[in-house]
């Protein structure tokens, strides 16, 4: 097996420790620790299995388990079959892998913007106002948008049921349910709040919204991966999976896109609504509006900025999040225009300058299909059918990389976008890191992505070839296995040198006839650390990161010097440690774990830390993860007498870390 | 005021050499005292003419601070045609050689240690890769790259953690030494490390100090470290020197700080909580380096400019001045904090020169930085901008414009910093170079 993540210790030793690693027994059970049976045979390694089990299930092997697989060998397949099937996959990780915590979690504040009520005494009941309040002859029975079967009083003059539209000072006309619309901006707006006070929201209501947004995000994740459907559903079909308010939210929307003069039906249709929610279709004010989960609102409405919504987009579907330096002040004074983020006059030239195309081309035309949320022309916070154009074309790389073109409409772009091989790689690279980590190799992403049509990609097949690959690997350990295995440091002498390393990795483009830096010359001193710096860090060569070796002798032939001894001592060791760190695994199995330990569950949205956005290559033994993990597993433990909560906490944490005592006894 | 921080008040106004004389005596006292093995650890790579900070605290203004505004203030007779300058030249306030704008007004009285540089080119025009790099004092930068932070930060001294992030609201911010807080309800609803370790009682901690030292001395005997054991290693020291020396204190406690006009403003950009944790981390020794990402995006100013930026930036110049006298006035067993501290204030991008059709600012792949620590000099202004506020070429020994220079990246700011924290960027492949005109000796 070809992998350049296996470059790491003799097999023997590797063995040895692999052997004697022991797993910790559940605390509130039991503080002790037992020591594994060894292997029952080379196909079953329970080291192997138990991180497996810790992934997918947020739990270790339990005995009654490895003892029925070991009893009568069962193939490989099966047992990860077995694993597979535990809710966890479809209910935590999916979402996790996918979109990540920053998405997933409840926002801090979403544009589900309205005009905002007030609730006063008038006439000795509450009536629903704008800030100035009414005399009691002057409110009237509103069945509002929010719950129809419980009609409120609000005052007359808010509601103005057939006022659509106001024309600003300047003369551009917005529709009324825009910020700058509003009486508290304008306070000569003809605007109110609509029908069924469908442009109001009442008190406190908003939080409602905010939760219910990010549970349809999860939930519709969660409906895909648990029905086994392809990963490319997600973006492209018409249902979600939502609860009552959110499907009240998406109807209020249609009416204000629709300007649906009496859309109480609507609303009251939606009162049956279960209180779990259901997977649903969305009515399309136009054909193509919805996509998918990308037209939810924990998406169209996550930041003000179009680019930067097709960044989260983009970061979702093709994994393209990567830093993107090489903006120069004149490059945009040379745009000759001072709106760059939101009317974007200039976009198209943004797009296809040198250097800027590799983010504008993908992200100026990607967002020219998601104009109708938002349209420049209105800035509505609903969809604007006449915002859209006919069709427009997708670029991927940069300009010169178009991918097809599609009618400018969400769905459009969804189709395109599925079909690409960006997404297959995506999808592929969020399994494949989740199970391998920071030591997850280019080819095994590949090999993943190509196991099927980018459009017919499942999670389930996707993390069963990962897992199988794990499991088959004779090299592959769990993060604690690999902390403990021991140093393959090449010697100087075997390390190749630069000239060597520069041309097996750099002078294909960095050549004589290119007309960047050319590699086939001496490099002077300045040079050969930022060749360096750029390889060992994984900026260069561009889309795939060296092999560990690589990095390794890169740094041994600039700087001269063995990573020998601890951070403090050795930058060398402080470089390749920061390069290829240490892994950990995923905080949120760490954390299941953990909480399993004291039968519990953790939530994916029970803590607040950025370890919880980041991709599965990104998950290292930072102090923050240790720190967390630590606590988590002293929690665990707070039923255990004093004297042996100690052992306790290390018996938790040897089943994520590996064995303290078969640290101590490795050779 | 408790009877040592009276003392180094009253030290304060003696003045800063005696004061450093102090410093220097009482810290020359402490390496003397130190363990053999410690002192050779914390040994410093390059020699410095005044002590390295043994402290570094880095404050991004996120978002995207406006300099016309702030530091790098302009008449109209200065600029093209267009480019926005929303105040009277006699609204420009001056401070000895610094020129200031007018949302920096409450800076004032603390303006004499501050060295502002403008014109400093980042190289990007987007929050993400800007505060990927602001997090590193540096370009060109992956999630891999260790933040200048993390190297001063393996350097340390007896600080529990070589690094501390305060309110990151971006992934990009995390290295592989990450220690840390969000914003509240950034990456989930629930509780921040500080506040999970704030859960355990001092027996708690302790006893996982315990653990995670026995695990990190069991790391060890396996001998010559891979490098990823070795990173491994140190950050469980780290935390468990951390459990341990939190048990013994007591909690940190936010206490009022805004004052006169800013009175009960504390909460606004969540900054002072931050500015003051910080202060407390180093004041108990618990950091050797902080970056504090203030302002959840507020400078983020695409609509109403002038409006915006006028919301955060006196208030947050009014905390930063708190901050500053809490530096002076508090100080722990090496002395007084401000003595021992580097300050660093950045923004991961600049704003337009322009306004844009709502009267916002667009993103500016440029933005001034500032600086106070021991050793640089102080009440200084460097860089310069041309009519459309674009950064000019100056000369890396004067910082002056001068056509023959070359124009400031974010990295010869890194740089800068880690040879002031006594390391040579070299060794660790830091890009960038030298600024030799912020050097006090220099001058």
């Amino acid at each position: 097996m070809s992998r350049w993540r296996v470059a790491r210790g003799a097999r023997a030793a590797r063995a040895a420790i692999v052997a004697v690693l022991v797993l910790a027994t559940g605390c509130g059970k039991s503080p002790a620790v037992t020591v594994a049976p060894a292997p029952a045979s080379p196909a079953l390694d329970r080291s192997k299995l138990d991180h497996t089990s810790l992934l997918l299930r947020g739990r270790l092997v339990d005995d009654a388990e490895w003892q029925r697989w070991t009893a009568r060998p069962s193939p490989l397949e099966e047992i990860v079959d077995e694993i597979l099937a535990d809710p966890f996959l479809a209910r935590d990780i999916a979402p996790a892998l996918i979109f990540r915590n920053n998405l997933l979690r409840a926002a801090r504040t979403l544009g589900m913007d309205g005009y905002q009520l007030v609730s006063s005494d008038i006439g000795g009941e509450p009536v629903f106002h704008l800030g100035q309040g009414c005399k009691s002859e002057d409110t009237a029975p509103i069945k509002p948008w929010w719950d129809p079967a419980h009609p409120v009083k609000a005052c007359k003059q808010v509601v103005r049921e057939t006022v659509w539209h106001v024309t600003l000072p300047g003369g551009t006309v917005q529709t009324c349910n825009v910020k700058l619309s509003t009486p508290k901006r304008l306070p000569e707006t003809p605007c109110g709040c609509g029908p069924n006070l469908v442009r109001c929201l009442p008190p406190d209501y908003v939080p409602t919204l905010i939760a219910q947004a990010a549970e349809e995000l999860r939930a519709t994740t969660a409906y895909v991966a648990s029905t086994d459907q392809p990963l490319a559903r997600l973006f492209t079909m018409n249902e979600t999976w939502r609860q009552r308010d959110m499907e009240l939210f998406y109807l209020r929307e249609l009416v204000n896109s629709q300007e649906i003069a009496d859309p109480a039906p609507l609303f009251e249709a939606a009162m049956s609504w279960p209180a779990d929610g259901k997977l649903a279709p969305r009515a399309d004010a136009a054909p193509g509006q919805h996509a998918g989960i990308l037209t939810a609102p924990q998406i169209m409405y996550h930041v003000f900025d179009l680019r930067q919504r097709m960044r989260i987009i983009y970061e979702a579907m093709w994994c393209s999040g990567e830093s993107a330096p090489g903006a120069r002040p004149e490059d945009i004074l040379r745009l000759r225009t001072p709106t760059l983020s939101t009317l974007n006059e200039g976009w198209r030239e943004l797009a296809s300058r040198p250097i800027c195309t590799t983010c504008h081309a993908r992200l100026d035309y990607g967002m020219q299909f998601f104009g109708g949320y938002r349209a420049p022309e209105g800035i509505a916070y609903h969809y604007v059918p006449s915002a859209t154009g006919e069709r427009g074309p997708l670029y991927a790389a940069d300009i010169d990389d178009p991918r097809g073109t599609a009618e400018l409409t969400p769905r459009g772009f969804a189709e395109i976008a599925t079909g690409q091989p960006e997404f297959a790689r995506c999808m592929a690279r969020d399994v494949a890191e989740y199970v391998f980590g920071a030591r997850t190799s280019p080819a095994t992403i590949e090999r993943l992505a190509r196991s099927e049509k980018p459009t017919e990609l499942r999670l389930r097949a996707l993390m069963r070839l990962a897992i199988l690959e794990f499991l088959h690997c004779d090299d592959c350990r769990s993060p604690g296995g690999e902390l403990a295995a021991s140093s393959s440091t090449p010697s100087p002498a075997a390390a190749p040198r630069l000239t060597h390393l520069l041309g097996n990795h750099c002078t294909d483009c960095h050549n004589a006839e290119a007309s960047i830096a050319n590699f086939e010359r001496p490099l002077d001193p300045t040079t050969r650390l930022r060749v360096m710096d750029q390889a060992v860090f994984g900026r260069m060569p561009p889309g795939e990161a060296l092999p560990p070796a690589a990095r390794q002798a890169f740094v041994a032939d600039v700087l001269g010097a063995e990573p020998i001894g601890s951070v403090r001592q050795s930058p060398t060791t402080l470089i390749l440690g920061y390069a290829d760190p240490p892994a950990a695994l995923p905080l949120m199995g760490v954390r299941q774990y953990l909480r399993g330990l004291a039968s519990g569950h953790a939530g994916l949205n029970d803590l607040n830390t950025l370890e919880m956005a980041l991709a599965g290559r990104d998950n290292v033994l930072t102090p923050n993860h240790i720190a967390l993990t630590a606590v988590e597993a002293s929690r665990s433990c707070q039923g255990v007498e004093p004297a042996r909560r100690a052992d306790c906490i290390q018996a938790a944490l040897n089943g994520i870390w590996g064995s303290v005592e078969a640290i101590r006894r490795a050779p | 005021m408790p009877s040592h921080q009276a003392r180094h008040a009253r030290d304060g106004r003696r003045g800063p050499r005696r004061r450093e004389l102090l410093v220097g005596l009482a810290a020359g006292l402490v390496s003397l005292l130190r363990p053999r093995g410690v002192r050779g650890q914390a040994r410093a790579e390059v020699r410095t003419a005044t002590p390295p900070p043994r402290y570094w605290i880095h404050v991004v203004m996120t978002g995207g601070l406006d300099a016309v505004w702030t530091t790098d203030p302009k008449t109209l007779a200065d600029v093209k045609a267009g480019v926005d300058v929303p105040y009277r030249p006699d609204q420009i306030l001056t401070a000895g050689d610094l020129r200031l704008g007018p949302l920096f007004e409450p800076l004032l009285p603390v303006a004499n240690r501050l060295t502002i540089v403008n014109g400093v080119l980042v190289r990007t025009a987007n929050h993400y890769t800007g505060i990927e790099q602001c997090a590193r004092l540096r370009t060109m930068t992956t999630m891999r790259t260790p933040a200048a932070f993390d190297i001063i930060g393996a350097h340390r001294d007896s600080q529990a953690l070589a690094s501390v992030t305060l309110n990151a609201s971006l992934r990009q911010a995390h290295t592989a030494g990450f220690f840390g807080t969000s914003a509240e309800g950034d990456f989930g609803g629930g509780a921040s490390v500080l506040a999970e370790i704030d859960s355990l009682d001092a027996e708690a901690r302790h006893e996982l100090a315990r653990v995670l030292g026995d695990r990190a001395r069991a790391l060890q005997r396996l001998g010559s470290p891979t490098p990823a054991r070795a990173v491994a290693i140190d950050n469980m020291q780290q935390v468990a020197a951390f459990l341990a020396r939190t048990a013994e204190l007591p909690a940190f406690e936010l206490t009022p700080w805004l004052e006169g006009p800013f009175k009960g403003q504390d909460d606004v950009g969540g900054f002072v909580s931050d500015l003051q944790r910080a202060v407390w981390l180093i004041e108990h020794d618990l950091a050797a380096t902080l970056t504090v990402f203030a302002g959840n995006f507020f400078w983020d100013s695409h609509y109403r400019n002038s409006i915006s930026q006028s919301a955060i930036t006196p208030v947050f110049a009014a905390a930063l001045e708190r901050f500053f006298h809490a530096l002076s006035s508090r100080s722990n067993r090496h002395g007084a904090l401000d003595s021992q501290t580097g300050v660093i204030l950045t923004t991961e991008l600049g704003r337009m020169p322009y306004l844009n059709a709502f009267n916002g600012k667009d993103h500016f792949p440029q933005s001034p930085v500032i600086v106070a620590a021991p050793g640089l000099v102080a009440g200084r202004q460097f860089g310069g901008t041309g009519k459309e506020m674009e950064a000019l070429p100056i000369s890396t020994r004067t910082g002056r414009v001068v056509t023959s220079g070359e124009r400031l990246v974010l990295d010869d700011l890194g740089h800068t910093v880690l040879r002031r924290a006594g390391i040579d960027p070299a060794r660790y492949g830091f890009p960038g170079r030298e600024l030799a005109f912020l050097a006090k000796d220099a001058l």
